[in-house]
This record gives C-alpha cells, structure tokens and sequence, in this order.
C-alpha cells in the first residue's frame, strides 16, 4: 500500500520517536512497543480511510496523538528504567555520555556563532568557525544513529578542539575580558590544556563506550 | 509527592476495562486503536483519539496488575502489522464491578497489586 508522503513523514516520525525513548530497554520490550504503536497507527490509517478523513487530517491526528502521549512515554521509560536495576549503571553511564555530548555540542555551536558574530565571515577565523559548525552537524547527524554514534562523537571531539585551540583565542582577541585573561601571563595556555585533555578524555571516552568494541553499551545506547 | 498504590485504578484505566467489556460484549478484539476510538466517541467531553502514550501506558499498567492480558495476534490480515490482543481476566471484571458499584478499588489491594 502506497503512502501519502505527509502520513508516511507522520508515521517515520512516530517511530523515531519511539525508538528513541526505548534505546537502552531489553531488545524485546523495545520492540514489542513499536510495534503496538505502529500497529495503532496502521490501524487508524484504514479507519481514516474507511471514513473519508483526508490525509493531512489523519497526518495531523497520528503527529496530535503521538504528542500528547509524549509525556506518558517517558514516564513509561523512567518506569522501565526503574524496574531493571542491572541495567541502571549502564543506562545511566549512556546517559551521562549523551549529557556530555550535547553539552559538547551546544557549547562548540555556541562559541563558533559568537566568533562568526564578532569577527565577521570576512575575517579568517570565520573559517574556523564554520568548520566547527559543519563537524558539528555532521557529528550531530551521526550520533543520531546507533551504529555510527562513536564516529559522531570523534567528529564532536574534532570541532571541540578546533574550538578550543582556534575559537576561543580568536574571541579573546576581540573580547576585552578574555582580551585581558588569554595575556596575564601561561594560565591561559594551561586553562585551554586542560580544556583540551578534559575534551579528549570525556569524548574519548564516550566514542569507545560506543564504538563496535563496546558489546555492553550498544545494548544501552540511550 | 505520594506514590499512587498499585491497586488504585485511574479514570481512564477504568474506562479501558469498560471499553474491553464494552467490546467483548459485542464479540469485537481487543486492541489499542479499537479501544482508543471507544474511548473517543465515549468519553464525556472528549471526542478525539487518546494520546499512544497514554493510552499504551495505560494498558501496560492494567497488564501488570492482572486485569488484563496481552497477547499477539495470530493470524494478520495482509496489508497491516499485527495487533496486540488484550482479554480482560476475572481480576479486572471484579475490579471494574467494584468501581461501577462505589466501592473504592482500594479495598481491592493487596490481592491485585
């Protein structure tokens, strides 16, 4: 049976959704789950049919439902998560990389907008910083899947060092306080060391946790 | 904020096993989408389809505490996915008796939850 593309997008995004806040349950309640959604969902695409609802109206009621149930899902999920403890520290552990990584995320696209803001795309440190968005997004497009979530993160971990080592200097340059900071004598080379390590360390970290070689977490991944 | 006791049934878990009666009554399955469109052209000031999630937790709630049980359907009809089956047990009749007759589904606990 041949979809309308707004029913089809409504249902993608349904099941996307629900892939998302079971990652990290036990494969089959995971997918006894979707299942059951997506069996509801095909079972109201027949009633629409059956009564003239137009596609975009029922598209409207698959995305309508699947919101208004979004907080009942996570509270399922934290239910879930209460329920199998053995698997709270590794759950727990994907999460706090997940944390890390938007974090990593959020903070390079901020600090590599603000050197576009500052210095203008005319000035070679906008390189920089357009660099840094492209291996965000891109990192971002990988992480979103299982599979090649490790390779996102690396891709994370390069602009969050380009950041570091290109980004916050060329802001410091055109910030009065950093100005001052990055100039007061080795405490800046030392801070943006550290910020270095810490990067490699935290994200590093995470990429292994994540990488084919980790068995554990790809049965966890958030 | 106190947790709510396993045995205490919500409005609309309630209404879940009025819709499952409902719908066994008329030899129809039990499944989500036939119990959210029950639900919808049945619940007062309500006339559109519950939220998945809600209506899923819902009935995974009532699966855990015995009054309903879940099945997978056998035989699909072609050009869908299979539902999944849901058959109220004695428990969830007498708990929906309970409720329907006032009495609070709390003198119900300890054997349910």
């Amino acid at each position: 049976m041949t979809r309308e593309p707004s029913v089809e997008r409504a249902i993608r995004g349904v099941m996307h959704w629900c892939g998302l806040y079971t990652r990290g349950l036990p494969t089959e309640v995971a997918r006894e789950r979707c299942e059951e959604i997506l069996a509801d969902m095909a079972d109201e695409e027949i009633w629409a049919a059956e009564n003239h609802i137009g596609t975009r109206e029922l598209a409207r009621s698959i995305h309508w439902r699947a919101i208004r149930g979004a907080f009942a899902d996570v509270l399922w999920r934290v239910s879930w998560s209460d329920m199998s403890k053995g698997f709270g520290l590794v759950c727990a552990v994907s999460w706090s990389f997940t944390f890390v990584v938007l974090f990593a995320a959020s903070s390079s696209i901020a600090i590599a907008a603000l050197t576009l803001a500052r210095v203008g795309l005319a000035s070679p440190d906008s390189v920089t910083a357009i660099l840094v968005l492209a291996g965000v997004v891109c990192g971002l497009a990988l992480v979103a899947r299982n599979l090649s979530r490790w390779l996102g993160v690396l891709c994370l971990l390069g602009a969050q060092l380009l950041v570091i080592s290109r980004g916050l200097p060329s802001i410091a340059r055109t910030t009065t306080i950093l100005h001052l900071m990055s100039t007061s004598g080795s405490g800046w080379t030392v801070l943006q060391l550290l910020m270095i390590g810490g990067s490699m360390l935290v994200l590093g970290s995470a990429a292994l946790w994540w990488s084919p070689l980790s068995g554990v977490a790809r049965k966890a991944a958030p | 904020m106190a947790a709510r006791p396993k045995s205490r049934l919500l409005d609309l878990e309630y209404q879940i096993l009025e819709a499952s009666i409902a719908l066994e009554r008329d030899a129809e399955p039990v499944y989500g989408f036939a119990l959210a469109k029950w639900l919808a052209s049945n619940r007062a000031g309500r006339d559109t389809l519950i939220g998945h999630g809600t209506l899923y937790k819902a009935l995974a709630r009532l699966v855990k505490m015995g009054m309903l049980s879940a099945r997978w359907e056998e035989l699909v009809e072609a050009g869908r996915p299979r539902r999944r089956l849901y058959d109220l047990t004695p428990d969830g009749v007498r708990a929906h008796a309970a409720m329907s007759s006032g009495v609070r589904p709390l003198a119900l606990k300890g054997r349910l939850a």
